[in-house]
């Protein structure tokens, strides 16, 4: 848990500092040399670098276009968008719909190929590798220190897996540092001498962020960000997928091979809609049966995208509300992210902020650029920028009645410290345990555990030992715990324990525990559910009806009723699937009605 | 661990209630400029310090506690506040009780019916939040004839206020925080 001195003074690595764009598609790398910024291309001539790591049993792991291809061949054996398994524990919300992960719940997942078990960072790493091997080659130096990027919004293990990642590919890693700051400093280097307030929307491939950044004459101040992890082009992708396999003829019969081969498809015909209306995608021989051919529309994509893109709403309303300030304050919008091609994304954003989203950036290429530029800084290279970059999240301790208790709010310019005294609350007590939390909810269990840490106090009467605990946040947004005995003065660094390491026994009675109970309560829990919100909509149905009574036709007003008398029998029955299926057919029918009664209400309360 | 040095010298500024602002930010950037862990001539325990100490001057009660030189907070809530307290309290709750029934909810119909609520919860949190700004003003005024007197003022005096300030400012936030989430919810906002 403790950020280990990357760069310990005196044995300073050599050489120049890459910058890396680590990202959930495609990843990418450059420098900064002799005052250019320069990206470099792989060995096909390509600047993106796919994040696809293809393994097999004799050879080297394949990466990027290689692996892609291979992927057709032997999906079973390729990884793609493994950033989004980055620091997550099996169970995660992240882990839905992954195949072949592995490991107990609550613990770090591993990724199962064949009989070999391989860990996200150990994936990752292969990319690394092969991006340090296109900067060697094109360089003709070897090269060994790095600036990696990471989502704004990415938490402390996240952070970390990243590092380790990057250490493993035999990097030094000098800093890790946020995709939407990195693609502010890119935006700025040639507005030195501005004064503005500026919005990086960025959408990448997996994951969402919105930062709000003061740039003062080569300041550039994070001011806020929020985000999504979870979030990005291939949340598109999975959709448009399902509304293609939908449209197929066959789609009972395609096996693993023909869903990749699908999967590559789809992401291409989402790009092409960006500048076509229609397409139509011809797919020879794509399972035993034959081919298949397929028309997809902009309007289809775009009726898809829509409430996924609306998801950024709120995340960028509160980023606005944590800077207090209000769009109209903003200068400028900057997309970044390859998601903010299509159209829909870019109307979308004029519309929330009131303002032509800028387009100056390259949405690939900004956020390795500003990588480059963070490495010109730390070499000296470039001295009159400086980045004051922000905790996204809250970091806290879980106090009594199992509450967060905030120490370092989200937000926070860093490095930032912040101190706590902790005393015992008896005579005899020598020990106590601290958990903490990072994230913005008031109860403990529901933000993200990063681990515990045991103080141990010198023999003293109630309220007498003190412990000074101070947390501190480093450039690299990764936490150092410290803790200070008040009486001795004896200082300590404390590891924090990593919060998988519960005993696997433990682990394992929870999930029998969760099993064994699993099953009879589930079909009474769900009844009892249904029940409870039918018996809530039932009388809510009859006053709308009452309160609505001049808007609606006789007809409707019939339909509804026999939509009532449906739940009201079910109910009778006391079966849960009749009583489900009446209540979703009564919840249709009452959308119309909902509509009105907002409708109403908005009135009423102007 | 409280600050060991004195943030007004640290920032260059008269160790009194009321700071100059502007003079806070000129320095504070000068500061950073110069101690900022990527440049040369940084210093990271510096650049912390230096963070550390002008959060602290920027939040009043942290400033006002520095003064009296107390470390802990004592949290109980000033007797003229008792009122607003639970006033705020009752608004607080039954917004998040709104707000959290509606998210749960699945049904249009109910959402529907929740939302006129939610908005009239979010009536009653804007009043509130106009007796509490009236309320900070007065603490404001009292501030300043504090800084007026200023060395003459006893240490409690400084701690009650500090108190206030820190109250005030606790439930201004968790009211934003709570009309906020009504906003994001609320029509009004969607296109």
């Amino acid at each position: 848990m403790i950020d280990h001195k990357l760069n310990t003074r005196g044995i300073e690595p050599q050489g120049p500092i890459v910058g890396i764009d680590l990202g959930t598609t495609n990843s990418l790398i450059g420098i900064y040399d002799g005052g250019f910024p320069i990206i470099f291309a792989n060995s096909e001539g390509s600047r993106l670098t796919p994040s696809v790591v293809s393994y097999s049993e004799e050879l080297a792991p394949l990466i990027g276009h290689a692996a892609e291809r291979q992927a057709l061949l032997y999906p079973e054996k390729t990884i793609i968008s493994v950033k989004r398994l980055m620091g997550q524990r099996i169970g995660d919300p992240q882990c839905a719909g992954r195949n072949h992960l592995y490991g107990k719940s609550g613990d770090p997942l591993k990724i199962k190929l064949g009989d070999k078990l391989v860990s996200p960072e150990e994936v990752s790493a292969e990319i690394l590798k092969e991006l340090k091997r296109i900067a060697e080659e094109r360089l003709g130096v070897s090269v060994s220190r790095a600036i990696i990027t990471v989502p704004a919004y990415f938490n402390d293990a996240q952070r970390q897996a990243t590092r380790r990642a990057g250490e493993l590919a035999d990097f030094c890693v000098e800093r890790i540092i946020s995709e939407p700051t990195a693609a502010a400093l890119a935006y700025g280097l040639d507005k030195l001498k501005d004064q503005s307030k500026i919005a990086v929307y960025d959408f990448g491939g997996g994951t969402f962020d919105l930062s709000i950044l003061k740039l003062d004459h080569g300041l550039f101040e994070v001011l806020s960000t929020c985000g999504d992890t979870n979030l990005g082009g291939d949340t598109i992708d999975q959709a448009l997928m399902e509304l293609l396999l939908g449209k197929l003829v066959l789609k009972n019969a395609l096996d693993l091979k023909s869903l990749t081969r699908l999967h590559q498809i789809v992401r291409s015909a989402k790009e092409e809609l960006s500048y076509k209306e229609e397409i139509i995608l011809r797919l020879p021989f794509l399972h035993h049966r034959g081919s298949e051919e397929v028309t997809l529309t902009r309007r289809e994509l775009e009726d898809i995208a829509l409430p996924i893109i609306e998801r950024t709403r709120s995340l960028c309303l509160r980023a606005l509300a944590d800077a207090e300030l209000e769009a109209q304050d903003l200068d400028e919008v900057i997309l970044v992210g390859g998601a903010t091609r299509m159209p829909i994304v870019r109307s979308f954003v004029e519309r929330l902020f009131f303002k032509t989203p800028n387009l100056t950036q390259h949405p690939d290429e900004a956020v390795v650029m500003g990588a480059l530029l963070q490495g010109a800084i730390l070499q000296g290279n470039l001295e009159n920028l400086t980045l004051l970059d922000i905790t996204p999240l809250s970091l806290g301790i879980e106090t009594f009645g199992g509450l967060m208790n905030v120490i370092i709010p989200r937000n926070t310019t860093i490095p930032t410290k912040a101190g706590e005294l902790f005393t015992n609350a008896r005579t005899d007590q020598n020990k106590m345990k601290i958990t903490l939390l990072q994230g913005e909810r008031e109860l403990a269990k529901d933000n993200w555990k990063l681990g515990e840490l045991e103080l141990c106090f010198t023999p003293a009467r109630k309220g007498e030992a003190r412990v000074g605990v101070q947390f501190s946040i480093n450039a690299n947004g990764i936490l150092e715990v410290l803790a200070r005995d008040i009486t001795s003065g004896e200082e300590k660094i404390i590891e924090v324990a990593h919060a998988i390491d519960v005993s696997d026994e433990a682990v394992e009675a929870m999930i029998s525990d969760s099993l064994e109970h699993a099953f009879e309560d589930r079909d009474a829990r769900l009844f009892t559910e249904a029940k409870l919100q039918a018996e809530e909509m039932l009388p809510a149905v009859e006053n709308a009806l009452r309160e609505l009574h001049s808007l609606l036709s006789s007809d409707m007003q019939n339909a509804l009723r026999i939509r009532l008398d449906d739940v009201r029998l079910a109910l009778k029955q006391e079966e849960l699937v009749p009583l489900k299926k009446s209540l979703q057919e009564l919840d249709q029918a009452t959308q119309g009605l909902a509509t009105l009664l907002v409708e109403k209400a908005m009135h009423e309360l102007d | 661990m409280p600050m060991l040095i004195d943030p007004f010298a640290l920032l260059g500024l008269p160790r009194r209630p009321i700071i100059d602002q502007d003079l806070l930010k000129k320095n504070l950037r000068s500061l950073v400029l110069q101690c900022h862990p990527d440049h040369r001539t940084g210093d990271t325990k510096m650049f912390e310090e230096i963070q550390e100490a002008s959060n602290l001057l920027r939040s009043i009660p942290a400033r006002l506690r520095n003064l009296a030189g107390e470390i802990r907070i004592t949290k109980s809530i000033p007797i003229v506040a008792q009122e607003l307290f639970e006033s705020t309290n009752k608004a607080l709750e039954n917004a998040a009780n709104l707000t959290s029934k509606y998210h749960g909810s699945t049904l249009a119909l109910l959402k529907a019916l929740l939302l006129k609520e939610l908005l009239l919860a979010r009536r009653k949190l804007i009043n509130v939040q106009e007796s509490l700004h009236h309320w900070h003003r007065s603490l404001e005024e009292e501030l300043n004839t504090i800084d007026l007197r200023w060395p003459n003022v006893r240490s409690e005096e400084l701690m009650l206020l500090s108190q206030s300030f820190l109250f005030a400012q606790r439930w201004d936030d968790q009211l934003r925080e709570a009309i906020l989430k009504i906003d994001l919810i609320s029509p009004k906002n969607s296109s």
